[in-house]
């Protein structure tokens, strides 16, 4: 369960960074998102993924929660990057953002 | 910085490409050995399911019993009852005896909970020969192999450090794969196989070199220690803390009970359960009992330890794990490499980031040739050598993938009763990675490709539907359902086949059409090179 968190915090993380960047915007939105969003979207994942490196470190111990968060971390980026790859317009849910992401 | 970035490329794609082969095969066996004990078990399906530790005291009790009764004159017992990481799933009792001769007798047993001795099973390698593997090869002596993969595992290092300093977009590149542009699809795929699992990537190569730094620091004891027949001991006793054992006095006296031994120690030890009890000396009066905890406690590969005296049953000492010094860096290092503490879900991410490693040499070696092939000339001497890398990279990485799964079908198909059976299943393995080898030699590289892979996708795919014909231990049975608990350790092994074999299914499918593309891209521009008109290539 812990680590089942810990990846529900780490895929909207990773692909909030996926989508801060101008060249996957492209993928994701069929076009580039204003620069404060991109921003936004920047800040949003560097938090998601200290949270998520955090959560680790409570619930098993700073060791082990480093350990496997470097583990929850390359199979989150594995996820987003298949999707981005095959079903690039999915990544926005990995966000929870409904429709073309303008939120 | 460009100069350095340009030697460094030049370090990365040479250090990475030399010993490329067998960093691809320290990966894969290496990364099997994750599940070293669940394959142990699957390779003995005859074996009964795993002893129920949640009362770990009549255990230790009934083997200790049977040690006592088995060898009474044993100059020590080892006493384990199974965690999920043991090499035996049942409580297990070892002991040595000094013979009149001065050399000394070791043996074992394996029992279940009831007492009754566990059958011995059949002659299997099992997951331990993939673990040993990994760093002690086969068919060359073990501390040769030792030496070779202390080597591998530096020139790894030198070509993830080079390749970190190497790659300009390191984060700009990180989420981008552009498939299907040929050499940038390469490139992608390996610089985000590595980017992703690099953490793991840096730990596993690092803690392997710390795993054989002892073999190469040898000249560094010697000049410390100086030359003698005592060499092992003394650095034994000053580096590790291991003090020789003490002389019996020849005074009999029985042994203590245990059971209190072993409620102070888990009092001491908290959470961390007891899972070791080692005797020396019992029947003297010298005799001396150590209760230790486990591995899974912590990321250390190191062990708590309590020390009774074994006829008064009084506290001696405590030896907690130690967090102070240079051994405690070896030990989360050498901890970290083996992962004995992680669970099921830690493990598979272990494995799965050890299988990116393998896929990241993959990618490196096709990388490698993709680049040379466009820089070939028309003519050039150097096409021979570059045909034979190509074709010997199908080989190695598509064909050890069938020659490791043909492993776990020579564990079924072999007879029983074969002489050496477990050695047989090893020379399986090799033999298939041969009939590769030479069949990836023998074809056009990718037709080779194509057949290599179907061949991987069908043989790793068919590995569950062969234990069920030929074992009651298939999916059938382990998979937990309501009301049935399972086994998810043999079930895990069933599943994770499956995936590889689709896996190998979806590259095989990606092959084929390549291989039906029309205008091959590279003969079509050689032949521009001859001055040709390139016609349309048939479909191969």
């Amino acid at each position: 369960m812990i680590l089942l968190i810990a990846v529900l915090l780490a895929l909207p993380g990773f692909s909030a960074l996926c989508i801060s960047m101008k060249k996957h915007q492209r993928q994701v939105f069929n076009g580039p998102l204003p620069e404060t969003m991109s921003q936004s979207y920047r800040r949003l994942g560097v938090a998601l993924m200290a949270l998520m490196v955090l959560w680790c470190m409570i619930m098993m111990g700073w060791s082990f929660g480093l350990v496997a968060s470097c583990g929850v971390a390359t199979v989150a980026a594995l996820a987003v990057i298949i999707t981005l790859t095959f079903r690039p317009q999915l990544v926005r849910f990995y966000c929870w953002l409904p429709g073309n992401g303008q939120t | 910085m460009n100069a350095l970035r340009q030697s460094m490329s030049w370090m990365h794609t040479w250090t990475g490409l030399l010993l490329g082969w067998v960093l691809f095969f320290m990966f894969l066996t290496g990364s099997a050995a994750y599940y070293d004990t669940e394959i142990d078990r699957w390779m003995k399906p005859e074996l009964p399911p795993m002893v129920d530790v949640s009362d770990p005291v009549p255990l230790f009790q009934l083997a200790l019993d049977h040690a006592k009764e088995a060898a009474p004159e044993a100059d020590n017992y080892f006493i384990r009852i199974p965690t999920s990481r043991s090499y035996s799933p049942y409580v297990t009792a070892r002991w040595s005896m000094t013979l009149p001769d001065g050399k000394r007798e070791f043996d074992n047993v394996a029992l279940l909970a009831d007492g009754s001795v566990v059958p011995e099973g059949r002659d299997t390698g099992g997951g331990q020969a993939l673990y040993r593997m990994h760093w002690a090869f086969h068919y060359i002596p073990a501390s040769l192999g030792e030496i070779f993969a202390g080597f591998a595992a530096f020139f790894m290092l030198a070509a993830i450090v080079s390749g970190i300093i190497t790659h300009k977009k390191i984060f700009t590149d990180f989420f981008t794969l552009r498939l299907g542009k040929g050499q940038r699809s390469w490139l992608d795929s390996h610089n985000i196989i590595s980017v992703m699992s690099l953490p793991y990537q840096i730990m596993i190569t690092f803690s392997g070199l710390i795993f054989v730094a002892s073999t190469f620091f040898i000249p560094i004891f010697l000049a410390q220690y100086g030359v003698s027949n005592d060499l092992v001991k003394t650095v034994s006793e000053e580096v590790f803390g291991f003090s020789e054992s003490v002389a019996r006095t020849g005074e009999p006296v029985e042994l203590t009970d245990i059971a209190p031994l072993i409620a102070e120690t888990q009092a001491i030890l908290g959470n961390e359960p007891v899972t070791r009890l080692s005797i020396e000396n019992p029947g003297d009066a010298t005799a001396i009992i150590h209760v230790q905890g486990s591995f899974s406690e912590s990321i250390l590969r190191d062990i708590s330890s309590v020390r009774f005296d074994g006829a008064s049953g009084e506290l001696q000492s405590i030896s907690p794990r130690t967090f102070e010094g240079s051994m405690t860096v070896i030990d989360t290092f050498e901890g970290l490499h083996e992962a004995l503490f992680a669970g099921p879900v830690l493990r598979m991410l272990f494995f799965i980031s050890g299988l990116m490693g393998g896929a990241m040499i993959a990618t490196g070696l096709v990388l490698w040739t993709k680049k040379r092939r466009q820089k070939l000339k028309v003519g050039d001497k150097a096409e021979r050598n570059l045909i034979i890398i190509e074709r010997m990279n199908v080989g190695v990485i598509a064909g050890l993938s069938i020659a490791i799964a043909s492993y776990f079908w020579a564990n079924r198909l072999l007879p029983l009763d074969m002489a050496n059976r477990a050695d047989w299943e090893l020379h399986s393995l090799f033999l298939v990675w041969l009939v590769t080898l030479i069949h990836s030699l023998a074809r056009p590289p990718q037709r080779a490709w194509t057949e290599q892979l179907i061949c991987a996708a069908v043989i790793f795919a068919a590995i569950p539907l062969l234990n069920a014909f030929t074992t009651s231990i298939h999916l059938g049975n382990t998979l937990p359902l309501p009301g049935r608990p399972g086994d998810w350790a043999l079930a895990g092994v069933d599943l994770w086949m499956l995936l590889i074999g689709l896996t190998f299914g979806y590259a095989a499918r990606i092959s084929m059409k390549k291989q039906a593309a029309p205008g091959d891209k590279i003969r079509t521009r050689r032949k521009k090179q001859a001055g040709e008109t390139p016609a349309p290539v048939p479909a191969e």
